[in-house]
């Protein structure tokens, strides 16, 4: 298997704002490589730098120092209208105006490509159904743009961006305002569209469990700190998530698959024995401040019988008789 | 289904722009016969007639001043409310139409200054009015260039706008102060608004200047539409922003000086027929939107000409107030209308 095609590269990549000749560094010395058919996320707090950096590598900001590559040549160097041509954003930005439709927004995103009066041709109308069908929002195209849940408008930008036929898509928070679902379906056509159009796709995101699920590259932007990049699981194996959020009691649990903040603990738990019912358990005595124990000892032991499930807890033994008691008993601990 | 909607409402358009072309030819001090009308359109009566004079110099000049004004400050008010996307956005508010009257009055006050005789006498003629409401309103327009650059967010640039629209306002009162009264009456009537000063030799210039304005919108209609989505949208999408914002406003404060000059202030046309395009048409597409609002624009103006010179009043009512009579309810309406059934607000 041959290498996968350089798409992006960012070099020595200092970013930030200038005003005049005060300029404002948000980070700097940035070294990093996309390919072909990635998926990358941008992960950080609010406020780290996220969307600077998106803003960047689209050629929204100019680079205050170092350089960024597309396929080879200097971003600077690109022509605004071959650019468009090149990267498709998605932003949270709402288009404020009334009477916009779906079938506009997602037009719209064929004006890159059409002749001076914007006029669509019949190939421009086939790319905008098939980009409206990729996503499923076909049977919104008549409704006006700010008449659809979040979760569908940003559906609708992603058409746009595949209507713009451009190699590279870039998404700032795409998931921020949905709900659980539809941020998972939106994940699921981003992983769809790296797999099945190669395109090379970056999104920034602050909800690091989404991150985890979706990206396989991640980009960590600290406070203050270097940014780190690796794939999650490998950045989750050297603690780099907490390092980086410098957040110490910040912690994964690889079997709820979410992230934690050990902020008031009681004390931590272990699991006598297996049970189907374990991650459900671990979820419920999370909340109430447990922890897993890991290697150290452990306050609470809980192990399941044919009949019972039992917690010791200081040397004492409570009784459950089944996992709706447990549940509730673990409130009461 | 909705192109055929279109289709037959720009049908409309144009009949009820034909109507009113023809009951201005008809209507006005005296009333002239329909078939004067048509006989001195032909050309084969008597030059020496009244009718033939009133037709031919009087009545057409006006409504063809009418009907380009009516359009060019529609558009005008048009690309100004895209480009600030703020649907409070029109000439006159944003200081460009204040400019053009700060320019006349300080034209002619210096005159009298400098000359010691009153402007009317000066040697520039109507000319000169218009090339100092121009630079009125370029120097305005400059200056909200200058402050869009340094301003980031539209809204404060607009409300930058009203504040020089004041402080223009103000200035052009002092300079009336000091105006002798023969000026400041020549002032105050060109302030009231009006489409007879144009006379038939004017409109050899007046037509091709604003016929140039009205093409140029013609040709942005797809950055136009590119800018509905957002300024870093359409950045993304090829368009560079600030000049095309710098021309836009260029091409608005054109418009808005090259009709001022001539017609003197004439206010909420460029705020409300936009609004009502869109609520008619319904899309926010400028390739029917520019067009549109130059029908209604001009349609508007020769109905408030037609007001203006209803029989019974002597002489000819200030344009003015007949446009705010008839444009500020339809703001409120529009808005009322829009933002009740979204309670996300503006």
């Amino acid at each position: 298997m041959s290498r996968p095609q350089e798409v992006i590269r960012c070099s020595k990549l200092s970013i930030g704002y200038q005003n005049g000749s005060q300029k404002k560094i948000v980070l700097s010395d940035i070294e990093a490589v996309f390919g072909r058919g990635d998926l990358a996320a941008i992960a950080g707090l609010n406020g780290s730098g996220k969307s600077t950096l998106l803003k960047t590598i689209t050629g929204l900001l100019k680079p205050l120092e170092g350089d960024v590559f597309l396929f080879g040549k200097k971003i600077t160097t690109y022509h605004q209208a071959e650019l468009a041509r090149t990267i498709g954003l998605v932003l949270t930005d709402r288009p404020d105006d009334y009477y916009l439709t779906v079938y506009e927004t997602v037009a719209a995103g064929r004006s890159p490509h059409t002749g001076f009066w914007g006029r669509l041709n019949a190939d421009d109308r086939r790319i905008i159904e098939q980009s409206l069908n990729y996503v499923g929002v076909s049977h919104l195209k008549l409704r006006l743009l700010n008449s659809i849940s979040d979760g569908e408008r940003q559906k609708v930008m992603i058409a746009k961006a595949l209507a713009q036929d451009t190699p590279i898509i870039i998404l700032d928070e795409p998931a921020a305002f949905l709900d659980f679902p539809s941020k998972i379906e939106l994940m699921q056509l981003l992983r769809q569209l790296a797999e099945e159009q190669h395109k090379t796709i970056l999104f920034s995101s602050h909800d690091l469990d989404l991150i985890i699920r979706t990206a396989d590259k991640v980009w960590l932007v600290g406070n203050n700190a270097p940014i780190v990049q690796g794939a999650p699981e490998i950045l989750l194996k050297t603690n780099a998530f907490a390092r980086s959020f410098g957040n110490s009691r910040l912690t994964y649990d690889p079997a709820l698959g979410h992230f934690q903040v050990h902020k008031f603990e009681k004390g931590k738990y272990q699991f006598v024995n297996d049970n189907e019912d374990i991650s459900l358990i671990s979820s419920a005595l999370q909340r109430r401040g447990y922890f897993p124990a890991g290697d150290s000892e452990a306050d609470l032991k809980i192990s399941f019988t044919d009949n019972f499930i039992t917690i010791v807890k200081n040397g004492e033994t409570i009784t459950f008789e089944n996992f709706e008691q447990l549940i509730y008993g673990i409130q009461n601990l | 289904m909705t192109n055929k909607r279109s289709a037959l409402l720009f049908i409309l358009l144009l009949l009820i722009l034909a109507v009113l072309i023809w009951l201005n030819m008809l209507y006005g001090t005296v009333y002239v016969p329909f078939d004067e009308v048509v006989k001195a359109l032909g050309g084969n009566s008597d030059p020496d007639q009244a009718f033939y004079t009133i037709i031919i110099h009087f009545r057409v000049p006006q409504l063809l001043t009418a009907l380009l004004t009516g359009a060019a400050l529609a558009v005008a008010g048009l690309l100004l409310q895209t480009i600030f996307r703020n649907p409070l956005a029109d000439p006159s508010i944003l200081g460009i139409s204040s400019g053009a009257s700060l320019g006349v009055a300080i034209l002619l006050f210096g005159s009298a200054a400098f000359t010691g005789t009153a402007y009317r006498f000066g040697v520039l003629g109507p000319f000169g009015i218009v090339s100092a409401s121009f630079a009125g309103a370029l120097a305005v327009l400059a200056l909200i260039t200058m402050l869009s650059r340094m301003l980031s967010s539209m809204t404060s640039l607009l409300i930058a706008g009203i504040m020089i629209a004041y402080l223009a306002g103000a200035l052009a009162g002092i300079v009336k102060y000091f105006s002798n009264r023969e000026d400041l009456q020549a002032f105050v009537i060109w302030g009231m608004g009006s489409f007879s000063n144009v006379s038939r030799s004017d409109l050899t210039v007046f037509i091709p200047a604003v016929a140039l304005g009205l093409i140029s919108s013609l040709f942005l209609v797809k950055p136009l539409n590119q800018f509905l989505l957002g300024e870093s949208y359409a950045t993304n999408l090829g368009l560079r922003v600030k000049p095309f914002r710098t021309f836009i406003l260029l091409l608005t404060g054109y418009l808005t000086a090259v009709t001022t000059a001539y017609t003197g202030p004439v206010a909420f046309i460029g705020l409300a027929v936009p609004h009502i395009a869109r609520n008619l048409f319904k899309t926010s597409n400028h390739g029917v939107l520019i067009p549109s609002s130059m029908l209604i624009g001009g349609s508007l103006a020769l109905l408030c000409n037609l007001i203006a010179r209803l029989p019974g009043f002597d002489g000819s009512l200030p344009i003015n107030s007949i446009t705010a009579l008839i444009g500020a309810p339809v703001v409120v309406y529009v808005l009322v209308k829009r933002y009740r059934s979204m309670p996300q607000g503006i």
